[in-house]
């Protein structure tokens, strides 16, 4: 029954995509977009929160192909239907966030870039809304198509046509690796399903099943951003426009997590052994921890404000790998069941904070973009006076990337850590996997700090800055208060999460006062607490204390210019320029993330051209067109007795017409 | 009670660690044949900079709230020390412990940001490296312990050290701690951050009066945990049993430590970045050692 809600929400979708594509102005295309995406969010809403909270698989037939084996139905199982959450959610605020900020793209077209975005949405949402391997590949394909246009939405731009098509490549590459899998497996059970492809993984030998597991493995890391074949990544996003970078890096890389939730927790638990459970888990967990080193280093080197985002979003993923690596190596273990489990928490926690405040960011970047021109952090300074609001809301992102206390991100990194040291205790490198996440997380607060403190903090640099459209700081405004929200009551979310992860919830933590969490130090878990309810109070009351001791000196206050060591400067002159912040520690972590240049093959060249639709769809339709109208103008050349020529030619035709009736 | 040993453990904090750090100033000055100011001159000096003129460099808010914001930071840090047995501890473990302190370090760094101030800024980039090579050796000393415990609450770590004794890994993670203890407190040789003589304080380069009085106190109040938590996990020894007077013998063990630490800064030229951070990557090969006999059970 709920499943038909779903099916209605695509419908919406895909009739969204051809209602904005007809409509001209960007701001009617917007909000036409915006009324779809948003409906379409309500009905999944409803679907999603009724799965997480009945716990059962809400199942819609649709269509069969009973010669294949395959069938095309809407089927959300709890873990679906958290992501089904995340992707609408996201998706409907960064179109609410596009109608402002796609007024910089006024020579494009707005049918096109709306038309595609929904179309995007349909093939996130169906990737995660069927339970066949076919229709899997579809909707991922239909996702990887849509974005790639997406990406390649500037065409005027080389550097983003250059990016879609590195990104094009790459995906395909891995989703080729899904392919074989799904027809392996589909010879070998002759259906498609994901319950039969599971018996079927049980069913083969050791080596197949894990040759298998390692394609599976390389597609949903690419697809994740995970370090080093995630590289399409740090030159995509940056290139996408802003709400659509939003997507990709809040929702999109998501999936590669979903897929490997799918296969290594869904289904290998069923089909593996312990000792492969154990191995997948500790190769998961390490190029999580891998990739959230280089992306984290990395990003303290970038100028570009997308760009270090991009890195940044390698570098979370990384954390969220590691959680599930741990939640895989040990799930199902007749003792540490509950260090499993904490991995998944945290695992799925950090996926939707991730979401959060990634977009978040990437919608600030967008922001600064759109009111000054450039994304180069070196050129930008002092836009909290421009966009307070947007600035504020950039502040809460930057803290929650960083995962100070109190916000969001804090909470899933502190549920990461505690699963790495517990598994640590069983198994030791888990806790080296710990020591380096929390390095890395220092180096987070470094370019998170540097994101925002050179663009919104100090000085105007300069040339001009516009402030931003009220739909953009409404969208940012929003993510941010979903951010200090989850922060500040973790544990209502982590029990979201936990419907997934089948309700273990109560071993791991035991709910305290207000809110608080601890870890009963059981099951191999190892005991911590956090309790952000209380010690936000006490940090307010610190705070008090703090500013009366101030007040009680009664100082005058007097506005004065910077001092600049007794010389006159022009602010600008002497600003402190993002590209020479960390220097020194940035050049000891130089060599860390390879440049990798896309080969030159032929093939690709003709790939290219095939994928670049102005050259074979729209400019011969176009062209067509232009030669109709070419040649219907010529008969308009001006001349009386050629119009009255056409004007007794026309009655002729008439009279002989109506003669024919009449008889 | 909670509420009672949190707030003791944070007004002893703030109003000590001045105390703490006029002994120091008489230490060096003793050293440098100086007679040195007064015992009591860092009141002086918070109490007179409370009065002095305010002035604003910029209209940021940043820049006017985060010296109290540090301060609060750095106070719940000091309540979430478990010193002797008291302590908020039941509310937040030690990661929240470490990010308290890492919260109140970000609003310096913001703070700086905001002044527009190019020394500040400078101050404020060093001021991150240093956490990025320091913090690892104080995180991997702390997880030592924790392992050792199997929990990562305070008060549990704390205990377990008592009960079970000095360990190698316990007693090689201290080392590493006291090792990294000159650059957490911010002193010479890696006052690189702060650097008077070289980018003119950093940080609080454009902050004044009032605000000043704050920063000041809350870097000394950042001082005195680091050294409080040091003396509580690694070296609980005496043990003493009744709260008040536990909270005095750490505090003797603290001043111990800051007496030592004021003997290296008068001795001390400051370190350039890079070699600073090749110092501390030496020291973190003795905080993995730590870690490492942690993990096989010494």
């Amino acid at each position: 029954m709920i499943g038909i809600y779903v099916e209605i929400a695509f419908v919406l979708l895909l009739l969204g995509a051809l209602a904005a594509g007809v409509v001209r102005s960007w701001k009617a295309a917007g909000w036409t977009a915006t009324v779809f995406v948003g409906a379409a969010t309500v009905l999944a809403w409803i679907a999603g929160v009724g799965v997480l909270t009945s716990g059962r698989t809400a199942h819609a037939f649709i269509a069969g192909l009973p010669r294949f084996g395959s069938e095309l139905a809407v089927s959300v199982d709890p873990l679906g239907a958290l992501f089904l959450l995340i992707i609408t959610g996201v998706s409907l605020i960064s179109t609410i966030y596009s109608i402002g900020y796609m007024c910089l793209y006024r020579h494009e077209s707005p049918g096109k870039f709306y038309a595609l975005l929904q179309v995007f949405l349909v093939g996130m949402m169906g990737v995660v809304c069927v339970a066949d391997w076919l229709f899997f590949i579809v909707a991922w394909e239909l996702m990887t198509l849509a974005s790639y246009f997406l990406v390649t939405f500037e065409r005027s731009d080389p550097a983003a046509v250059r990016a879609g098509f590195k990104y094009f490549v790459m995906t395909h590459v891995a989703t080729a690796g899904l392919l074989v899998t799904a027809v392996v497996l589909w010879h070998a059970t002759g259906s498609f399903s994901f319950q039969e492809h599971a018996t079927g993984l049980a069913q083969m030998g050791a080596g197949l099943r894990n040759l298998l597991l390692a394609l599976y493995l390389i597609a949903f890391a690419t697809k994740a951003g995970i370090f080093p074949v995630g590289d399409w990544l740090p030159d995509a996003h940056p290139a996408a426009p802003s709400g659509v970078s939003a997507i990709l890096s809040g929702v999109m890389i998501k999936l590669g997590a979903y897929g490997v939730l799918r296969v290594f927790w869904g289904t290998l638990p069923g089909a593996g052994t312990r000792g492969e459970l154990m191995t997948w888990g500790v190769i998961i967990a390490a190029v999580g921890t891998l990739s959230a080193f280089v992306g984290g280093v990395t990003a303290m080197r970038q100028n570009d404000a997308k760009r270090l985002l991009a890195f940044s979003s390698i570098s979370q993923t990384g954390y969220i790998f590691l959680g599930l690596g741990i939640g895989v190596a040990f799930w199902g273990h007749p003792t540490l069941g509950v260090v499993a489990l904490l991995g998944l928490l945290g695992a799925g926690f950090h996926i939707l904070n991730d979401a959060t405040y990634k977009s978040l960011l990437f919608m600030t970047a967008g922001s600064i973009l759109f009111s000054t021109g450039t994304r180069d952090l070196n050129k930008v300074g002092g836009l909290s006076s421009v966009m307070p609001i947007a600035s504020a809301a950039g502040l809460i992102g930057a803290l929650s990337l960083a995962g100070l206390p109190l916000t969001n991100g804090f909470a899933s990194k502190w549920v990461i850590y505690q699963a790495s040291i517990s598994a640590g205790l069983r198994f030791a490198p888990f806790v080296i996997a710990a020591v380096v996440a929390f390095f890395v997380s220092l180096s987070t607060l470094a370019y998170a700090l540097k994101f925002y403190g050179t663009a919104f903090l100090g000085s105007p640099a300069k040339g001009e800055a516009v402030p931003i459209p009220a739909t953009m700081t409404a969208a940012q405004a929003v993510l941010a208060l979903v951010c200090l929200a989850a922060g500040l009551c973790p544990f209502w979310v982590l029990g979201v999460v936990d419907r997934v992860f089948g309700g273990g919830l109560g071993q791991a933590f035991a709910v305290g006062h207000a809110g608080g969490m601890s870890t009963i130090a059981s099951g191999g878990a190892i005991g911590a607490v956090w309790s952000p309810i209380v010690l936000f109070g006490g940090l307010l009351v610190c705070f008090a204390v703090a500013e009366l001791i101030r007040a009680s000196g009664r100082a005058r206050v007097r506005a004065v210019p910077n001092w600049f060591g007794g010389e006159e400067h022009p602010a600008d002159e002497v600003r402190y320029r993002a590209s020479g912040i960390y220097s020194p520690f940035n050049q000891v972590f130089e060599k860390v993330y390879p440049h990798v240049p896309i080969p030159r093959w032929p093939g690709l060249a003709r790939l290219r051209s095939v994928l670049n639709l102005d050259s074979w769809l729209y400019d011969p339709i176009v062209h067509a067109g232009g030669k109709a109208v070419d040649k219907v103008s010529r008969s308009h050349v001006g001349i009386p007795q050629l119009y009255m020529v056409w004007q007794v030619a026309g009655m002729v035709v008439v009279l002989a017409v109506l003669i024919w009736i009449v008889k | 009670m909670f509420v009672t040993t949190a707030i003791i453990n944070g007004a002893v904090a703030l109003l000590v660690a001045p105390l703490f750090d006029g002994a120091a100033r008489k230490v060096k000055a003793i050293i440098h044949s100086r007679k040195g100011p007064p015992i009591i001159q860092t009141y002086i000096d918070i109490l007179k900079l409370l009065g002095k003129e305010d002035l604003r460099c910029t209209a940021s808010t940043i820049f006017r709230f985060a010296p109290a914001a540090a301060l609060a930071s750095f106070l719940v840090v000091a309540a979430l020390t478990p010193i002797g047995a008291g302590g908020a501890g039941q509310y937040g473990d030690v990661i929240a412990w470490i990010y308290f302190l890492t919260l109140g370090a970000g609003a310096i760094i913001l703070m700086a940001s905001a002044s527009g101030n190019p020394f500040s800024s400078a101050g404020a980039a060093r001021e991150i490296m240093m956490l990025l090579s320091v913090e690892p050796i104080v995180v991997i000393a702390l997880i030592t312990a924790a392992v050792k415990s199997q929990s990562l609450r305070l008060a549990d770590m704390a205990g377990s050290n008592i009960a079970a004794g000095p360990s190698v890994s316990m007693v090689t993670a201290g080392v590493a701690f006291f090792l990294a203890l000159q650059a957490t407190m911010g002193k010479l040789p890696f006052d690189i951050a702060e650097a008077e003589s070289e980018i003119v304080d950093g940080p609080l380069m454009e902050q004044s009066g009032p605000n000043l009085a704050l920063l000041k106190a809350a870097l000394l109040v950042r001082q005195l945990v680091y050294a409080l938590l040091l003396v509580t996990l690694f070296c609980p020894w005496p043990v003493v049993a009744p709260w008040p007077v536990a909270l005095v013998a750490a505090l003797v063990k603290v001043l111990i430590l800051f007496v030592i630490a004021a003997v290296i800064e008068a001795v001390s030229p400051r370190m350039r970045i890079d070699k600073a951070m090749s110092y501390m990557g030496r020291i973190l090969f003795v905080s993995l050692a730590a870690l490492a006999f942690a993990v096989i059970g010494v």
